[in-house]
This record gives structure tokens, C-alpha cells and sequence, in this order.
């Protein structure tokens, strides 16, 4: 089993890309938020598992355009683990409402860095309560 | 445990070289709060103002808000933030300025702050324009980074809140008694009513994102069973800078409008239990985790009913939700309070998870409504960062001055422990 971050934030691509960790990273520039966790799902259904819920923070989806989500992932395709995807599913849904609706999107290029800064410190927080 | 709450009702606040507390005005000199602040030295520069109900002024973007609270006997207020030998408080006489408080501003990470308007229908969304507001504008040192920028902007407010509320010793006041029994006692109490605990969900996810309990980090901390005395004293205080409608600012932490209508309640309806504080973490085994330990602290209460308040948006309805199933699945009657995000239109669907057992929820409305706010006559603060507060957006600022925001860019508009004035209904 390895630990996977599938992420379109060239932050935590650059964090994790330079350090010799455990985790492998599937850095996606031009991914938009469904796109990652479109993939993710595809992962969840051969047998990946969530570690860490993929809407975290309290950032909404028209307010940054990033998304980094931490994954379990088996070596060989196993068991569905129901719950990572009804979470999965909740959240791509939630995102599309979001990003579909009439909400409005809401940063420019000068926010960038911090939105990329806040979504790595997030990500961050969980790898560290996952190895505690 | 026994606690004298006093109660000293503030009307204005003016600057004046003396600091006291007469006739319902709190005087205080900014040149001394100014020391009190720069003690810091990550503080570059601090400035204050004063924002009063009723007048033509915008707040924005503000951080936290902070009442005013001292203790005249039994340990310090907001303990563990500025000493390492903290005492348990919730015990002794407690003064706190009522109807004002600290409000912090300047921009930390992006966009994460709120607006308070004093006057006009903005003011109608939220309880914070019905306070004196002591504004306090800081900046930070250049080589200070965002997490520290968000440390030393929550502790100098937090110190000025202290300090102010040490000039209402000697005021007239009002006092609320609070008594808080072991938890033998109080079953023994109203043995006929039903036992109620309150969940209480504060939000520890990180930079913007965190609370403070006993001046420790909640991302450190389980689940946990806390008296209300704690809470009224400052033992759990605001790290959070995100969504300001629905963030559980320090005010609203002390002010805790669901402890405050159980107590009312206790001994009537209900027996009120006790609190048990549930930290929102970020990965799922925490997350199960906190829950199956919340629900068992519920159960040690004895609860037979609960209420959850929420924080948050996105993964803390997950949080929110196991927990309700898993204490309806063990006989607890719970009430969820939350608010919705239903879209521009309210056509949307509200929550992004949800159980069945979850079948009793109070709604402090749809953040995503729309007001049109006109022009104030004096911004305190920065107005141009209305384009990066959550709610407003880059063309939310008119060219005559009103402002189009989505209500959750109002501080408090939609307050998670129901202290607000929005509510929904089911049509």
C-alpha cells in the first residue's frame, strides 16, 4: 500500500516533489477541482481509501482553485471502501453545485499564493494527524 | 463551581486620557492600549477607532470580536494564552463589558475577513452592529509570516479585551449567578426532566482555521468535557478567520447563545448536563474517532437529548452528522443547528452530507442570499478588501458606493449557535 496526494497546487508539488517522503504525489496543473476528484473516485473504486475528507478547511469551491486530496491506495485493486466513496460523491456534488450554480467566483491572480499556501497548511494538518 | 457574572453595560466608548468606566461610557487612552500592544515586537504599528450603533460606518475586514472580561477574584480570563501557570477558571467574580467589544482588523491570509455595518440593512443581519465597537487596526512586522500574523493579531486582541475590562472594576453593574454541580449532583437534581448535553463542534484544521482551548491548540486536543463557567471565562477562544457569517467568533464563544438558553431551560424543562467540545479535524480517522468518543462523554452525561452547533463548511457536516447518527442510534434525541447553502436562488441542495437520523435541524439560513448594502460614510479598515472577504467578490463594489455581498460576507449573519436574527423555513 502506498499514500498518494493527487493535487492541482503547484505548492504542494513543490513541497513534497523535493523531499524524499513516503508519499507520491500526482501533480495535475491544469486540472480543474472535479477533475481531481473525479480521479480520485476512480481510485476510491479500486479500492483506495480517503485519509483525509476532501473538502477540508471551510474554503468553498468558487473561492480558491485548488484541491489536493490524500489517498491510502492498495497495491492490488481490493474491496470498495463504501464510505471514502459516498464522501467522494457528497463532495464532487457538492463542488459542481458550487462551481455550476450562479455562485460567483471570487479570487483573482493576487490571491493565488495564499490560497495555494492555505490549501498545502491544510493538507499539511492531516498528514500529521495521519501519522500521529 | 460557582461564578458571579458582572455584567457593566457599556452605551459609548470615547478616547480620553483617563481610563474608567462612568455612566455606561468605557473612556480608555488609545497611547496606553498602543504600549500594551507594541509590547509584541512582531507588531509593527496599532491604531484604534471606535465604531458606535446607529452611525455611518463599515467595518471591514474584521478578524475577530473580543468582549471585554476580567476577573476581579479567582484566576485570570482567557487562561493559558499569556502564561504558562494557568488556573482552572469558571470559579469567582467575572466583570464583562456588556453591549461592546474588541474588534480586530487588517487583512491576514487573503480574503478570510468579514464586514460589519453600524447602520442600515446590513446592521439588520447581524447582532454585532448592536455593540460599541473599540476598533483596533494592526500591522505586523515585514518578516512576519501568515500563521504568525494570525497569532499576534488573536493575542493582541485578546490582551486589549482584558485590559478594558479591568476599568469596569469599580462600574455599576448587573449580576448573574451561575452554579455548575458534579455531574451525581445534577442527575440527582431534576430527576423528572430530560438530561440534555450539548455538543459543541469548534473547528481545528489549521492555519485560519483553529480553535483555542486553554490557549492550547484544538488540533492537539479529543474530545472533551467542559463546564459552561469555562466558556463563559474565555477557555475557549477564536483562531478562525474563514467564512465570517457563520465563524464562532471569541464574542460568540463567551456569548454562547445555546449554553445561555439551556441554562434558561434548566431545571424547567430539561436538566442541562454538561458540554462536551468536539474538535473538527481533517482526516477520517480522527473523525471517527472524535465521534465515538463524543458520543460516549454524551452517554457518561447521561445524555437523553443533545443539541450540536456546527462550525464550518464542507467536511465539519460529515463531523456533524456521524455524531447525530451515532447518538440517535443509542437513544439520544439530537437537534442539529446549522445553516445552509442553498445558492444564490435557495434552489440548491443545502448540506453536503447528511444522515436520516438527522431529523430535527434549525436553520440559521442561507449564507448565499444576496443583499445590496449602501455606501457608509466611513470605512474603518480597508474597503477595497471587501473583493476578497468570503461573500464579496470583485464586482461587489458599485460604482456609487453600495456594496452587492452574499450575507455570509456580514459578521455573524448567520451564527451557528443561533445567536442571529436569520432563521429558514420550509415552504
Amino acid at each position: 500500500m502506498k499514500t498518494l496526494i493527487i493535487t492541482n497546487n503547484p505548492k504542494v508539488n513543490i513541497e513534497f516533489s523535493n523531499n524524499s517522503i513516503k508519499e507520491e504525489i500526482d501533480f495535475r496543473p491544469d486540472a480543474g477541482q472535479e477533475d481531481i476528484l473525479k480521479a480520485s473516485r476512480d481510485l476510491i473504486h479500486l479500492g483506495a481509501r480517503l485519509v483525509m475528507h476532501p473538502m477540508m478547511g471551510r474554503i468553498k469551491p468558487h473561492e480558491t482553485p485548488y484541491k489536493s486530496v490524500f489517498l491510502e491506495v492498495p497495491d492490488e485493486p481490493c474491496e470498495l471502501d463504501t464510505e471514502s466513496l459516498i464522501i467522494i460523491e457528497d463532495s464532487i456534488s457538492e463542488t459542481e453545485k458550487y462551481l455550476n450554480n450562479t455562485f460567483m467566483k471570487k479570487y483573482d491572480d493576487s490571491l493565488l499564493p495564499d490560497l495555494q499556501y492555505i490549501d498545502l497548511l491544510l493538507l499539511k494538518t492531516g498528514m500529521e494527524e495521519y501519522r500521529r | 463551581m460557582n461564578l458571579e457574572l458582572r455584567k457593566v453595560a457599556i452605551k459609548d466608548i470615547q478616547f480620553s486620557e483617563e481610563c474608567k468606566v462612568e455612566n455606561g461610557c468605557l473612556y480608555v487612552d488609545p497611547k496606553k492600549l498602543e504600549e500594551l500592544v507594541l509590547e509584541d515586537s512582531r507588531v509593527k504599528s496599532v491604531s484604534f477607532d471606535i465604531a458606535r450603533p446607529g452611525e455611518s460606518v463599515r467595518i471591514v475586514p474584521v478578524k475577530d470580536v473580543i468582549e471585554p472580561r476580567a476577573k476581579l477574584e479567582g484566576g485570570e480570563t482567557f487562561p493559558g494564552l499569556f502564561r504558562e501557570d494557568m488556573q482552572e477558571v469558571g470559579e469567582g467574580i467575572t466583570v464583562a463589558l456588556s453591549g461592546m467589544a474588541v474588534t480586530s482588523t487588517g487583512p491576514i491570509v487573503g480574503f478570510q475577513e468579514g464586514v460589519i455595518d453600524m447602520m442600515g440593512p446590513g446592521a439588520q443581519y447581524t447582532k454585532y452592529s448592536e455593540l460599541c465597537h473599540l476598533v483596533m487596526i494592526i500591522e505586523k512586522q515585514d518578516y512576519v509570516d501568515q500563521h504568525d500574523h494570525e497569532e499576534v493579531v488573536r493575542l493582541a486582541g485578546i490582551k486589549v479585551a482584558k485590559e478594558v475590562a479591568t476599568y469596569g472594576f469599580e462600574a455599576e453593574y448587573e449580576a448573574e449567578h451561575y452554579e455548575w454541580k458534579s455531574i451525581g449532583e445534577k442527575y440527582d437534581e431534576y430527576p423528572e426532566l430530560p438530561r440534555v448535553v450539548y455538543i459543541y463542534n469548534v473547528m481545528a484544521q489549521g492555519l485560519l482555521h483553529d480553535t483555542y482551548f486553554y490557549g492550547r491548540d484544538a488540533k492537539v486536543m479529543v474530545p472533551t468535557m467542559v463546564t459552561p463557567l469555562e466558556v463563559m471565562d474565555g477557555a475557549i477562544i477564536s483562531g478562525n478567520c474563514v467564512s465570517p457569517g457563520s465563524k464562532t467568533t471569541t464574542y460568540m464563544h463567551q456569548n454562547n447563545a445555546v449554553i445561555e438558553e439551556l441554562f434558561k431551560l434548566h431545571g424547567k424543562e430539561i436538566n442541562f448536563m454538561g458540554i462536551v467540545v468536539n474538535p473538527l479535524m481533517t482526516t477520517l480517522k480522527e473523525k471517527f474517532r472524535d465521534r465515538m468518543l463524543t458520543v460516549r462523554e454524551a452517554k457518561m452525561l447521561g445524555a437523553q437529548g443533545a443539541i450540536i452547533s456546527q462550525e464550518g463548511f464542507g467536511n465539519p457536516t460529515t463531523d456533524l452528522m456521524i455524531v447525530c447518527q451515532e447518538l440517535e442510534q443509542n437513544g439520544v434525541k439530537v437537534v442539529i443547528i446549522t445553516n445552509e447553502d442553498a445558492g444564490v436562488d435557495g434552489m440548491s441542495e443545502s448540506l453536503p452530507d447528511s444522515v436520516q437520523e438527522a431529523n430535527a435541524i434549525v436553520s440559521t439560513g442561507n449564507s448565499n442570499a444576496t443583499v445590496m448594502l449602501p455606501a457608509m460614510e466611513k470605512t474603518i479598515g480597508n474597503l477595497k478588501e471587501v473583493e476578497r472577504v468570503c461573500g464579496g467578490n470583485i464586482t461587489s463594489i458599485q460604482d456609487d458606493g453600495r456594496l452587492l455581498l452574499e450575507i455570509h460576507g456580514i459578521m455573524g449573519s448567520h451564527n451557528l449557535q443561533g445567536n442571529t436574527k436569520l432563521g429558514a423555513i420550509t415552504l
